[in-house]
């Protein structure tokens, strides 16, 4: 008996001290994440100004953003051609660069932390700036191209309707940093046998690389095109911060259209229910990669011939 | 014993983060009395029958401003020793959102700064106190202040806040670029005018118009509606305040116009121009821009040409001047502190308003002061810049209307639209006739929604 009682003491003190640890991660989730995620959801079915409070109107906001919004469906459009262009190309690019960087020299870390840098830099008041410097009519890429080419243009790509979700797209590409260091892990975890097995058979390094580089590294690749299609879908500073959207909504993501509906159109609830579309939409994409997996991600652990 | 210390430092800190937010208030009340106290007794008998308080001060702004206001706050302090301070500048759009929350919970500021057409609707919700009883008591003094400025605090003939700084919009050119072509701009053009000097500007140097794309042609459509003697919408905000399509089309006309005569900026140049000091005026496409004055402070800074202001361009057959004068800020009262708290706040309102001192420190960052004394004084210690907006402000005072009742909250997403529809007339997508009868719509169905 006396002995139970002690252990439990013990217990409930070691118990205690774990709780008190985890305590403020829980407090900090429950509050920050969970309720924020469930009101969001029932503010999607409300009118709601923010200053006055939410009126039920059931599934209006859905019905009107599917029926009644040209300008929802033309931010659908541009955040879902930026993701389906910028997500593959700044995979390739990744993949590259961490090609390059697998080998070790003296030099590595700094490259490594070099290549980095875009990706923390992010996109700050002043990436807009030089953005515009160099996509403008007088900018520096005009300049290299009439230098190289002879040419004599001055159009101003980041104002083109056609050119302007581009100069996001190269943003997009040239902050490869994370999925980089991922692909540059993912390469050293291959087996040098196979490279050398590989050599033996005569493959060529294309060869290799297509048949012992790139199947290796399918879990690797599922795994980035997971988090930057969900990153992609998320964009929104680069937009709100270098374009605002201009020119004619051609750069409009449907997350600056979320914070504009929900902050300076008065209209959380309509804003709400956006974010929870693209939500589930996100979802669904996901499951089906998941899905569509089987058939072409290589796990190692299930053997194979 | 290990663990024990363990559990204590996990508690404690839980325990910090937990109160550090409630914190902030109580250590800063509990530390006045002391201060005052210590004060009171080197200077004695100078207010014996103060009691401490201690007042919560918000506003939005700049660096600049956030210095100027402290230091105006703790001279404030030095002569009423009394009074503290809790100052809490909050950056950008971030702004609304944090007042909105404190209101909500009972804790907005007893200071706040309120913008001319967000404050209408806190004054809906009862968040503000009216200041009225306070302009009787002498409290608040206006006696310096002309009549013209304050009615945009007022509703229904009760003040709700007072103007701090006095804005307009107008038309900044670059005086350097023209005074080298011999060009010179009438102090109030008409469009017509303003469309010859893009002509001749243009043949002369080759710089290019910009037709008012930074103010967005909603700002436009306003004056338009405005010279023709009515309102973009109505007075209780439910519907439009005019019918004609013609006034919202003759603005996008002036777009199109700027399009197909080649004279105007292009639309691409705007694009990622996402402050004043990036638009084409500071690069030298353009020679002028359009404005509220009191932002020709920050574009001259970022510029060496010099830059002079005259009146917003007006339509030829007005009936009314367009031109209005408008608050840049307000001061409002909270009306959720107690007895103590909102006297003594109305008094720091008026130390705002009238007090030379506290104007030396602030110097017009916020707009032309309204009182006329303090202008006076101060004018000769701003800056040249500064200074031109308060010859600006005093040649728009013998030319304007009063200034509109604070647009419906479905206004924002109007301006959006208009924005979108300006671009595509300036791409050449849309003419000015396909663009006003858009706007029309889109107005009409936001409102009646």
């Amino acid at each position: 008996m006396r002995k139970k009682t002690g252990r439990s003491q013990y217990s409930l003190r070691q118990n205690l001290e774990g709780y008190s640890f985890i305590g403020l991660f829980v407090i900090g989730f429950l509050a920050f994440t969970v309720i924020p995620i469930v009101t969001s959801l029932i503010f999607s079915f409300t009118h709601y100004d923010i200053l006055s409070p939410p009126k039920f109107v059931g599934l209006e906001n859905y019905i009107q953003m599917f029926t009644g919004d040209h300008q929802f469906w033309v931010s659908f459009g541009v955040t879902l051609f930026y993701v389906i262009v910028s997500v593959p190309l700044r995979l390739a690019f990744a993949l590259a660069v961490a090609m390059l960087l697998q080998k070790t020299t003296r030099l590595t870390t700094f490259y490594r932390a070099a290549y980095y840098l875009p990706t923390i830099i992010g996109s700050s008041i002043a990436i807009s700036v030089v953005w515009r410097q160099m996509f403008s009519g007088d900018g520096v890429l005009n300049s290299i191209i009439n230098k190289v080419f002879h040419t004599n243009i001055s159009i101003s790509w980041i104002g083109g309707e056609k050119t302007a979700i581009w100069t996001l797209i190269i943003l997009a590409i040239w902050q490869y940093g994370s999925s980089m260091l991922i692909f540059l892990s993912g390469l050293k975890q291959i087996p040098k046998e196979l490279y050398e097995a590989a050599d033996i058979d005569g493959a060529s390094r294309v060869h290799s690389f297509f048949r012992v580089t790139i199947p290796m590294l399918t879990p690797v690749v599922f795994f980035n095109v997971i988090m930057q299609l969900i990153q992609g879908f998320m964009t929104f500073t680069q937009s709100y911060v270098i374009t605002q959207g201009m020119p004619m909504d051609k750069t409009l993501f449907i997350t600056v259209y979320v914070y504009r509906n929900s902050f300076t159109f008065y209209k959380m609830g309509y804003g709400c229910a956006i974010a929870w579309f693209l939500l589930i939409f996100m979802a669904v994409v996901t499951a089906l990669l998941f899905k569509s997996s089987h058939s072409w991600v290589f796990y190692q652990a299930e053997g194979g011939d | 014993m290990k663990k024990h210390l363990a559990i204590l430092l996990a508690l404690l800190t839980a325990g910090m983060t937990l109160t550090a937010c409630s914190g902030g208030s109580n250590s800063s009340s509990s530390a006045a009395p002391a201060s005052s106290a210590s004060t009171e007794a080197s200077e004695p008998a100078k207010e014996p029958e103060a009691t401490p308080v201690t007042l919560s001060f918000s506003w939005w702004g700049n660096q600049t401003r956030t210095e100027r206001t402290e230091a105006a706050c703790k001279l404030y302090t030095e002569m009423n020793p009394h009074v503290t301070f809790e100052l809490n500048p909050i950056t950008g759009k971030e702004y609304w959102d944090k007042l909105t929350a404190l209101a909500a919970g009972g804790n907005a500021p007893d200071l706040m700064q309120q913008d001319y057409d967000r404050f209408r609707v806190f004054q809906e919700k009862g968040i503000l106190e009216g200041m009225n009883a306070y302009v009787e008591n002498g409290t608040i003094d206006l006696s310096d202040i002309p009549e013209v400025f304050l009615g945009a605090g007022q509703v229904d003939g009760q003040y709700y806040g007072f103007n701090l700084g006095v804005n307009s919009p107008c038309l900044v050119y670059n005086k350097t670029m023209l005074d080298a072509a011999g060009i010179t701009v009438p102090e109030q053009p008409t469009w017509d005018d303003f469309h010859a000097l893009a002509k001749e500007i243009y043949e002369k140097t080759g710089v290019k118009t910009s037709y008012g794309t930074y103010y967005g042609p909603q700002h436009q459509i306003r004056m338009s509606v405005r010279n023709a003697g009515q309102h973009v919408y109505n007075a209780d905000g439910t519907g439009l305040g005019f019918d004609d399509e013609g006034l919202v089309e003759r603005v996008f006309a002036n777009y199109e116009y700027s399009y197909t005569s080649g004279y105007g900026v292009p639309g691409e140049l705007y694009t990622g121009a996402t402050s004043v000091e990036l638009g084409p005026i500071v690069t030298g496409d353009s020679w002028c821009e359009f404005l509220s004055s009191n932002q020709v402070v920050a574009l001259q800074a970022a510029m060496e040409d010099e830059l002079a202001m005259v009146m917003n361009p007006e339509f030829a057959d007005k009936t009314v001047d367009a031109a209005y004068l408008k608050p840049s800020v307000l001061i409002s009262l909270s009306s959720q502190g107690t007895q103590e708290e909102k006297d003594a706040a109305a008094a720091v309102a008026n130390y705002l308003l009238n007090s030379v001192e506290a104007n030396n420190i602030l110097l017009a960052e916020r707009g032309v002061p309204v009182n006329t004394v303090v202008r006076e004084a101060i004018a000769d210690k701003v800056d040249e810049a500064t200074k031109k907006t308060f010859d600006f402000i005093s040649l728009v005072e013998n030319h304007c209307s009063e200034i509109d009742v604070p647009d419906p909250s479905c206004a924002s997403e109007l301006d959006a639209t208009a924005k979108v529809l300006m671009d595509e007339v300036l791409y050449g997508k849309k003419t000015a006739k396909q663009a006003a009868g858009e706007w029309m719509a889109k107005a009409n169905s936001l409102l009646g929604a």
